[in-house]
């Protein structure tokens, strides 16, 4: 058994202002208003049900409904495992069923099997078996109080509101709940504070912990957003398994020439990764983008972007057109699939489309986690989408890696080639020595060696995958003076006939090179005066020279046809669903029929928890809502009898628990069954008491009082 | 069930030997943590774990604040608890009885002997450890057992909790509280228990409960207390009128109990003194006409006599059944009037017991006291139990049987106990009265037998 230690139920208003609290933090303020409100109504309304075993468990059973079917949504929606997150944050909201019963119920306190099926299945089997079962009964007050901070935590990434929110709603939970606040608060104060001191001690510690663990202290992530800094395997020891899931759908009505979309291109490479450096003066990666120009968006039009604000106003008919369609994290800014030439994108539900100079394009803030838009081409990239070389990051090599690539270009006697019969040689090079393999296993990579993991692959192993042979041919051929950019995409290897259409699966996740062929140098006078040079007269060309049999390699170990078709189908399904769900056409009938739904359901139950209703016995009431009982002389007895009795426990009588000096005060008996008598006369006898028998309450009350403190001295 | 001798001779299969020292690790570890970690900090670490789970990643929320600020109030209550210290003696003012499942209060004075104040807490009456031994554990299978399924049967874990929940004999056991006591001080407080079964209750392991002040830990700390014990009487339901054959009448030949006793009717003559006479018998006149000592002799008086005979060998898995039977016959024990008849309480127990109530030879409460150490008796002792009482039927102006369950052994005792004209009543304690009930149309006895369902015992009685 627990001692002095029964949870109870938690302080008027606090549930609410918890309520409050999670519903501005989760910015609804208005779902948290009317929560707190149908919560912390109990205290002001009479009506009550009496719900037994069946009734909480049904209750349970609704919110459990609300989960499933809250989670099946975000599942339509699209969430992917985050969207767990999404789930929890909504839990008081789906829970409330449960504390709605608790706290309009005429019962103190519910069973805790309600929460297991098991358990209840047990105790039916127990109680038909003719096993007597009592179940624990327990109040959810407090449970469900942890739950509406977690989720608010969830919900709200300030540390300085959601710290300042836990330590005063917390405290008062805790102070309220601890048997010992009210009787010893310096203690309890103390306590507090100790444990608000460790707590920051641990969180500091925490937060030193998580970026001594992230690199943080080094600089390594600092900076590096999506599409900006690529982590290859390139030196690493890795069974690299891609995923089977399709990530983009790309229509078009016959299959057209480009064959990779680039979603990142990097300019700079050092010790496996890739990353966007901006040109100079611009220092700051974020300050590289650009917004594409829009139109469109209001009143259901549909939305259109271009890299050029004329390709908006006027009608142009492009060299072709496809049709792109894909699952997004609507939390991060997503990087779109680009083939060549790309002008016009329309229909792409974002807030912001942007762009930088070597051609990542990225959307942010998308209204759904499917976007589904149309891509219009061009036979060429623009120069605002894919600018000139720079003379100086397009050839960049790092330290490590450029003696072993001179020796490599040394050999192939590629520097006096022209562009064009460079990439011949190099893919005839790579044909003939190399592996493509994605198990880079022990015995391959390892070892400790001066040369620079590119030139490892070039000079000994001769064994790797797309990002080894796109960084080794970029590097090959910014070595021999030709422009070059290292770009990660699709490579488009499955067509869909039935479906007219691209499927772009993990497995088909590419990298590649992008050179800049048959350019030369020019100079020419720059702003300030002094001459600058720059890349002319050639144009930027996909260098894919991994061996055509690196598809057919990632494609072994997919699993089962059967069951990757039936994934398939419900990726499609889903994605479909909800583009055809959020198209405007679509959108007022789903949330119409939705909302029937949702009132059918809530009319429902309604309407039978109105019909079984009880009423709360109330007894008349002040202006504060406190009770308007009839006190008494004995009333002011509690306060010396709990000196020797102990606090009255909760729901036992006063007159019951008075009694219980019968034991210690054996002489007192007597005056104290006409104290008992005489309170119960003046409170519930309709006629009440005559003056000589209340001077004769107050007289017995007297002397009892005085006999504790003696007894006390004792 | 089997009785104590078959258990000894019989050897525990490995299986429940390892079940049994399980079980029995896991009742002490589960017994001192709920002595110690209060429910609240259950929720909290429950809190802990879930927050460590989803806020791994502090970048995406701040549930790691929740945890941390949780671990910190949960270590601090820790160290605090542990840290309390409480030396106390105290001294227990127990009453005579307490009945199965009403509330029983008691008196405890506590001192405060060690050197500082101890503000804020309880006392705790522990009761003694309700874990079985390996022997009943094994072959005391639970009340139904036979249908519950397979693993249930087999890993017997429900066994385990039903002999625990059977060697519980109270719950409650608490003062009120938080109190306080100042150093050398003394304090007058109460502890309220619910007693959960006959027989006596050994008090023996008072504590003080000492929590910190979130109250999520507290410490038990024993108090020096002599042990004492309580007599727990069993259940008793309300009775109707009872109207059995046979009043306080003034006759000849009556009991001689009565004369032993005084309680005389009319003055039938006088006689010469006899050694053993009562000096208030002494006819004084007589005496002074007479010279010698004369005595008054009265008629005796008659008291009608009932006999309560109680069934105490029963089936195996029908203890519960028992228990109802012996709170049937508490009720009859504490209703029939003995101020004005005589009551035998007749049952076997290794031999036939005859207790006698009434008339000054002992008081009901003698009575209950004996039905609260009553134990079931599994073996077949029901010719022991019919031959004692056809031996007193003679004696008796009504008796009344109480059986844990019918079978055509009680119904013939019924037939033989009725047969002389004897006011017979048969209470017959069941699980399923309609099943008892058939089978008495089928084989009818010739005295009234009442069915007292299980569960529905009181509304039984009332339509006596």
């Amino acid at each position: 058994m627990r001692v002095g230690a029964e949870i109870i139920a938690p302080p008027r208003l606090l549930l609410g202002v918890a309520l409050l609290y999670w519903g501005a933090v989760a910015q609804h303020p208005m779902i948290g208003l009317g929560c707190a409100f149908l919560v912390e109504a109990r205290w002001w309304v009479d009506v009550r049900w009496k719900f037994g075993e069946k009734g909480f468990s049904r209750a349970w059973k609704l919110s459990v409904l609300l989960l499933i079917v809250w989670g099946a949504w975000l599942w339509f929606q699209g969430e992917s495992v985050s969207g767990v997150f999404d789930l929890l944050i909504w839990l008081p909201l789906l829970f409330l069923p449960v504390l709605l019963a608790q706290q309009y119920a005429e019962e103190e306190r519910m069973p805790l099997n309600t929460f297991s099926y098991v358990a209840k299945r047990k105790m039916q089997i127990d109680r038909i078996a003719g096993r007597a079962e009592s179940p624990i009964l327990v109040h959810v007050g407090y449970a469900f109080f942890c739950v509406i901070m977690i989720s608010a935590c969830l919900a709200d990434p300030s540390i300085l509101v959601s710290s300042i929110a836990l330590v005063v709603l917390g405290g008062v939970a805790l102070f309220y709940s601890s048997p010992l606040g009210r009787m010893r608060p310096v203690s309890w104060l103390s306590g507090v504070v100790a444990a608000i001191s460790l707590a920051l001690f641990g969180a500091t510690g925490i937060n030193v912990a998580w970026k001594m663990l992230h690199g943080e202290s080094l600089g390594l992530s600092s900076g590096g957003g999506v599409g900006d800094e690529a982590h290859t395997a390139i030196g690493s020891l890795a069974d690299i398994k891609l995923s089977y899931r399709i990530r983009w759908r790309i229509a078009e009505e016959e299959p057209g020439p480009i064959r990779l979309f680039r979603t990142a291109v990097y300019n700079r490479y050092g010790h496996g990764i890739w990353t966007h450096r901006p040109a100079p003066p611009i220092m700051l990666r974020r300050k590289d983008y650009s917004d594409m120009a829009s139109v469109g968006g209001s009143d259901g039009e549909e939305k259109q972007w271009a890299f050029r604000a004329e390709d908006l106003q006027s009608a142009h008919s492009w060299k072709g057109a496809y049709r792109v369609r894909g699952e997004v994290d609507p939390r991060l800014p997503t990087l779109l699939p680009m083939g060549a030439g790309v002008r016009v994108l329309k229909g792409v539900e974002v807030d912001f489309v942007s762009y930088n100079p070597l051609g990542t394009v990225r959307a942010e803030n998308p209204d759904h986690s499917v976007v589904d838009f149309q891509v219009e081409y061009a036979s060429q990239n623009l120069p605002e989408n894919e600018g000139p070389p720079h003379p100086e990051l397009d050839l960049h090599l790092p330290a490590d890696e450029k003696a072993g690539l001179a020796r490599i270009n040394e050999e192939l006697d590629l520097k006096s080639m022209p562009d064009e019969e460079k990439v011949q040689v190099l893919r005839r090079f790579y044909i003939d020595s190399f592996a493509y393999s994605l198990d880079l296993s022990e015995g391959v990579v390892s070892g400790i060696s001066a040369k620079g993991a590119v030139t490892r692959f070039l000079e000994d192993t001769r064994i790797g995958h797309c990002e080894y042979f796109g960084s080794a041919t970029t590097l090959l051929l910014r070595q021999v003076g030709v422009p070059a950019r290292y770009c990660e995409g699709f490579g488009a290897q499955e067509w869909d006939q039935n479906r007219r259409e691209w499927v772009l699966r993990g497995i088909h996740a590419h990298a590649w090179c992008r050179a800049y062929l048959g350019g030369h140098v020019a100079q020419r006078k720059g702003g300030d005066g002094s001459p600058e040079t720059y890349w002319t007269g050639g144009r930027w060309v996909d260098v894919d020279l991994t061996p055509p049999d690196w598809l057919m390699r990632e494609r072994q170990g997919t699993g089962s046809p059967l069951l990757a078709n039936v994934i398939d189908w419900w990726q499609r399904f889903r994605e479909d669903l909800l583009i055809w769900r959020t198209r405007p056409a679509n959108r007022v009938l789903v949330t119409v029929v939705m909302s029937m739904l949702g009132i059918l359901l809530l009319a429902y139950i309604v309407v039978r928890m109105w019909k079984h209703r009880t009423r709360r016995e109330r007894i008349g009431r002040n202006k504060l809502g406190h009770p308007k009982a009839i006190a008494t002389p004995l009333h002011a007895l509690e306060r010396s009898a709990e000196q020797v009795l102990g606090r009255r426990p909760v729901g036992e009588s006063l007159t019951r628990w008075l009694l219980g000096l019968r034991a210690l005060l054996p002489g007192e008996q007597e005056a104290l069954r006409t104290a008992v008598t005489l309170h119960w006369k003046a409170r519930f006898d309709p006629l009440g008491v005559e003056d000589a028998e209340r001077e004769q309450l107050e007289m017995v009350c007297q002397d009892l009082r005085e006999h504790i403190r003696q007894l006390r001295k004792r | 069930m089997m009785d104590e001798e078959s258990k000894n001779t019989l050897r525990v299969p490995f299986l429940y030997w390892a079940l049994y020292q399980s079980y029995r690790r896991g009742a002490r570890l589960s017994f001192f943590m709920a002595s110690r970690i209060t429910p609240a900090a259950w929720v909290l670490m429950s809190v802990v774990v879930l927050g460590a789970v989803l806020g791994m990643d502090i970048e995406k929320s701040t549930l790691y604040h929740v945890v941390v600020l949780v671990g910190a109030f949960l270590a601090v209550g820790m160290i605090w608890a542990w840290a309390r210290r409480a030396r106390f003696r105290a001294t227990r003012q127990l009453p005579l009885y307490a009945t199965t499942g009403e509330e029983c209060r008691y008196a405890v004075e506590v001192e405060n002997v060690g050197r500082g104040a101890v503000r804020g807490f309880w006392l705790w009456e522990r009761q003694g450890d309700p874990r079985p031994d390996l022997k009943t554990f094994a072959f005391t299978p639970e009340p139904g057992e036979k249908k519950r399924n397979f693993f249930d049967r087999r890993f017997v874990y429900y066994r385990w909790r039903w002999l625990m929940e059977r060697r519980v004999m109270f719950s409650g056991g608490r003062s009120g509280g938080p109190l306080l006591l100042a150093p050398g001080k003394r304090l007058h407080t109460q502890l309220m228990f619910v007693p959960k079964r006959r027989g006596v209750i050994r008090m023996a392991d008072l504590r003080v409960v000492l929590p910190d002040p979130f109250g999520l830990f507290q410490r038990c700390r024993k108090v020096e207390v002599a042990a004492d014990q309580i007599v727990v009487l069993p259940k008793r339901y309300r009775l109707p009128p009872l109207d059995l054959r046979g009043e306080s009448s003034v006759q000849m030949g009556g009991e001689a109990a009565t004369n032993a006793l005084g309680n005389s009717g009319e003055i039938l003559g006088l006689r010469d003194y006899r050694p053993g006479d009562a000096l208030r018998h002494i006819h004084w006149k007589g005496w002074a006409k007479a010279g010698k000592p004369i005595v008054k002799e009265f008629e005796d008086t008659y008291f009608p006599r009932y006999g309560l005979v109680l069934d105490n060998c029963v089936e195996p898995g029908d203890e519960e059944l028992f228990e109802e039977a012996v709170s049937v016959a508490a009720s009859f024990a504490s209703a029939l009037d003995t101020k004005r008849s005589l009551l035998d309480l007749m049952f076997v127990n290794e031999e036939a017991i005859v207790v006698t109530a009434g008339q000054g030879l002992a008081k009901t409460e003698k009575m209950l006291e004996v039905l609260a150490a009553v134990e079931p008796d599994v073996r077949a002792h029901f010719d022991s139990l019919r031959r004692l009482v056809m031996g007193c039927r003679d004696d008796f102006s009504a008796c009344i049987c109480v059986f844990s369950g019918w079978n055509s052994e009680r119904a013939d005792f019924l037939k033989d106990l009725s047969r002389g004209g004897l006011e017979v009543l048969g209470l017959v304690v069941c699980h399923d009265a309609e099943l008892v009930r058939s089978r008495l149309e089928a084989e009818p006895v010739p005295c009234r037998c009442v069915l007292l369902e299980d569960g529905k015992v009181q509304e039984g009685l009332l339509r006596l």
